[in-house]
C-alpha cells in the first residue's frame, strides 16, 4: 500500500485530515465576527461588543457605546443648576439618589455652602440605602447570569422594601430629583427611622443566605474565581474606581479619601479583596452592603435636629407659605426661577466626587456667574470600568465575558450619557 | 467663613473647603515650584483648594509625565475640553484641553489646562502614560473637534460613526442640525 502523498491529494485521508482540520481551526482565516448586544440579554441595558471568535474562544473584543446616548451635558449647559439634578438621576438609574447628592455637593462646593447636618446625615443614609439597592441587583444579576436565578429574586424583594422607602421620601422610585443645592426638597417623613430600619431589617441574613448558596457552589467558584483577573497597575492605569479598585486591594474610597458629607464621622471599614477576580468583585459588594448597613444605623442614631435646608433664600426655594405672606419670599422665589436669574455662583470652576456605587462619580462644573451652567462634565465610573472590558475578555471564553462583564455592574445610562 | 447680611454663609473661596486640605494646597505648591523650574508654567489658580495650572499645550505631555514618574500622578481622573466661545471672562483661544490627574494613594489632585487655538485643534495624548485616556479622549475629539495627537483610535464613541460636527461646542444648536440632513446614508431626500 502506497502512502497517500497530503502535500498533493486533494482528499487527505485518516490522521492527515484531522491534521490539516486542527490546523485550520487555528489559522485567523477561521476566525468569525460575532455581535454580542446591544439587545443581547446578557449585556445589562444596551452595550455591545463586536466579538472576533475562534470557536468558543475571544480572540479579540471592540465595545462599542452609545446606543442611549443622550446628550445630558449638552442639556446641562441649558438647564439651571437645580434643573440639572432631575437629569442627574436618568443618568445612573440604579442608584438615582447617589447621582443627585453627587451633584448637589459639587454645586454647594462651587458656591461654597454647607448643607446644615442634619441635611447631611439624611442625604448619607438614603444615599447608603441606594448603595444597598445598587450592590443587592449587581450581585443578583450577576448570579443569575451565571445560572444561580433565586439569588436575583432574593436580591429583588430587599430592593423593592428599599425602593418603598424612597417613594415615601422623595415620592418617586426610580427618577428621585430627590436633592436641591443648599439642602433637598422636603424633610424626611415623621416615621423615617422605622420606615429605615424596618427596609433593612432583613438585609444580613439575607447576605449570610447569599454567601451560604455561593460560596461552596462549586460552579459559582469555577465560572468566578480567577476569571477576569484585574492587576493592581491595570486598575489604576485604566482609572478604575469603586468596587472593581477596590477588588483588586487598592483601598480606595471617596468617602474616606476625600471625605464630603458627614461621613468623617461615621466608623466604618474600606472593604478590599486582593484577587481581583469577578468572585473578589462579588465579595467586595457584599461586605460592602454590610459596611453601608452599619453607617445606615449609624447615622440614624447620631440623626441631628434642625433644618435640613441652608438658611438662606439666596440659595434655597422659600416654603410656599412664605411665598404667598411675605413679598421678600416672593421675590426671592422669582429670581431663583427666572431664565437669566438663578443661584449665584462664583466665575470659576471646580472638580467634585463622590463615591456611587460604581464607583468615583465625577462633576466638574465651569460657571460663567449665570444661575446656568456653563460647562457640566460628568466623569461616569462605568464607562472607564468599561473600557478595560475589551482588553480584559480577549482569550476568555464567550461565557466568561458574560460573567465578568455583570461582574462590572456597568449602566448603559452612565457610560453614554 | 464670612456672614453676610442675607444669612447665606459662604466659605472665603481663598481658603480651603472640606475637600481640599491645606496641606494638600501647600504640598501641591511646592510640586509646582520644583517643576515650575524647567516647565514655562503660564498661570496658576487656586479656587476652593483646588490647583489650576495653565501650561503651553507643547508641555503638557512632558509636564504629566514628570508628575507621574517623580511626584506619583498615577491616576488619570478626566479628560475634557471647554469651548470658551461664550465665556465671560477672556481666554487667550477659544478650546483648552483639561486634565485631571491625581494620586490614588494620597491626596493631591491637580487640574491642568492647556489652551487650544480653533484654526489648529491639536492637542498632545497622555494615552501612553495612562490607559484610561483612550475613551476619554475619543469622547473629548468627538464632542469638540479637538484632535489628540498619539493616540491612534480616533473614532466616534458616543455618537454614530458618520455624525457630522461636534455636538458639545457652543455654536451647536441643543436641539440639534436636523436629523435626517445629518445621515444621507440613511435618509433618502429626494431632491425636488
Amino acid at each position: 500500500m502506497t502512502p497517500v502523498d497530503t502535500k498533493t491529494s486533494p482528499v487527505p485521508a485518516g490522521r492527515a485530515r484531522a491534521a490539516r482540520d486542527r490546523g485550520r481551526a487555528r489559522s485567523p482565516k477561521r476566525t468569525i465576527e460575532m455581535n454580542l448586544g446591544p439587545q443581547h440579554p446578557a449585556m445589562h441595558g444596551t452595550l455591545r461588543a463586536r466579538l472576533t471568535i475562534d470557536g468558543e474562544t475571544i480572540v479579540k473584543c471592540d465595545p462599542d457605546i452609545g446606543f442611549l446616548h443622550t446628550g445630558f451635558e449638552k442639556l446641562g449647559e441649558y438647564r439651571n443648576y437645580n434643573q440639572v439634578i432631575t437629569v442627574t438621576d436618568r443618568m445612573n438609574y440604579l442608584s438615582p439618589i447617589c447621582n443627585n447628592v453627587g451633584f448637589a455637593v459639587a454645586v454647594e462646593e462651587l458656591v461654597g455652602i454647607d448643607v446644615p447636618p442634619r441635611g447631611q446625615y439624611v442625604r448619607v443614609i438614603m444615599a447608603e440605602l441606594t448603595r444597598i439597592a445598587d450592590h443587592v441587583l449587581s450581585v443578583g444579576l450577576s448570579a443569575m447570569d451565571l445560572g444561580a436565578f433565586s439569588v436575583m429574586l432574593w436580591g429583588f424583594i430587599q430592593r423593592e422594601r428599599l425602593y418603598d422607602v424612597f417613594e415615601a421620601v422623595t415620592g418617586a422610585r426610580l427618577t428621585t430629583s430627590w436633592t436641591r443645592v443648599g439642602g433637598i426638597f422636603r424633610d424626611v417623613p415623621d416615621d423615617f427611622r422605622e420606615l429605615v430600619i424596618e427596609s433593612i431589617k432583613e438585609l444580613p441574613a439575607l447576605l449570610d443566605e447569599i454567601e451560604l448558596m455561593l460560596d461552596r457552589n462549586k460552579i459559582w467558584l469555577d465560572r468566578t474565581k480567577g476569571v477576569g483577573v484585574i492587576s493592581q497597575s491595570d486598575a489604576i492605569g485604566y482609572g478604575l474606581t469603586g468596587p472593581l479598585l477596590r477588588a483588586s486591594g487598592i483601598a480606595y474610597d471617596v468617602r474616606r479619601a476625600r471625605p464630603y458629607l458627614c461621613y468623617n464621622d461615621l466608623d466604618f471599614e474600606v472593604v478590599t479583596e486582593t484577587a481581583g477576580d469577578v468572585f473578589a468583585r462579588y465579595k467586595v459588594r457584599l461586605n460592602e452592603m454590610r459596611q453601608s448597613y452599619k453607617i445606615v444605623h449609624q447615622a440614624l442614631d447620631k440623626l441631628p435636629g434642625g433644618p435640613v435646608n441652608v438658611e438662606s433664600n439666596k440659595v434655597v426655594l422659600p416654603t410656599k407659605n412664605e411665598v404667598y405672606t411675605s413679598m421678600e419670599s416672593l421675590i426671592h422665589h422669582f429670581k431663583l426661577t427666572m431664565g437669566g436669574h438663578g443661584i449665584k455662583t462664583p466665575v470659576n470652576e471646580i472638580y467634585s466626587c463622590t463615591e456611587s456605587p460604581t464607583g468615583e462619580l465625577g462633576f466638574y462644573l465651569v460657571s460663567d456667574g449665570s444661575g446656568v451652567p456653563y460647562k457640566v462634565r460628568i466623569r461616569p465610573p462605568a464607562l472607564l470600568a468599561f473600557q478595560i472590558y475589551g482588553d480584559l475578555v480577549e482569550g476568555l471564553l464567550i461565557s466568561d465575558s458574560v460573567a465578568v462583564l455583570s461582574s462590572f455592574n456597568v449602566i448603559a445610562g452612565e457610560v453614554d450619557r | 467663613m464670612a456672614a453676610r447680611r442675607d444669612g447665606l454663609v459662604l466659605k472665603d473661596e481663598h481658603t480651603t473647603s472640606t475637600r481640599g486640605a491645606g496641606a494638600a494646597v501647600v504640598a501641591t505648591d511646592a510640586i509646582l515650584e520644583h517643576l515650575g523650574a524647567d516647565f514655562k508654567i503660564q498661570g496658576r489658580d487656586v479656587f476652593h483648594g483646588q490647583t489650576t495650572v495653565i501650561l503651553r499645550r507643547e508641555d503638557l505631555h512632558e509636564f504629566v509625565k514628570r508628575l507621574k514618574d517623580e511626584h506619583g500622578f498615577n491616576f488619570l481622573v478626566d479628560v475634557t475640553c471647554i469651548d470658551y466661545l461664550k465665556h465671560p471672562k477672556d481666554h487667550p483661544e477659544r478650546f483648552a484641553v483639561v486634565l485631571h490627574v491625581g494620586q490614588m494613594i494620597g491626596p493631591l489632585r491637580l487640574r491642568i489646562r492647556a489652551y487650544i487655538p480653533e484654526e489648529d485643534p491639536q492637542a498632545p495624548s497622555v494615552l501612553d502614560l495612562y490607559p484610561a485616556a483612550g475613551w476619554l479622549e475619543r469622547e473629548a475629539h468627538e464632542m469638540y473637534g479637538v484632535v489628540f495627537e498619539g493616540n491612534p483610535d480616533q473614532r466616534r464613541l458616543l455618537t454614530p460613526d458618520d455624525y457630522d460636527g461636534f455636538p458639545l461646542r457652543k455654536d451647536y444648536p441643543l436641539k440639534g442640525r436636523g436629523y435626517r440632513d445629518m445621515f444621507p446614508k440613511y435618509f433618502h431626500i429626494p431632491e425636488e
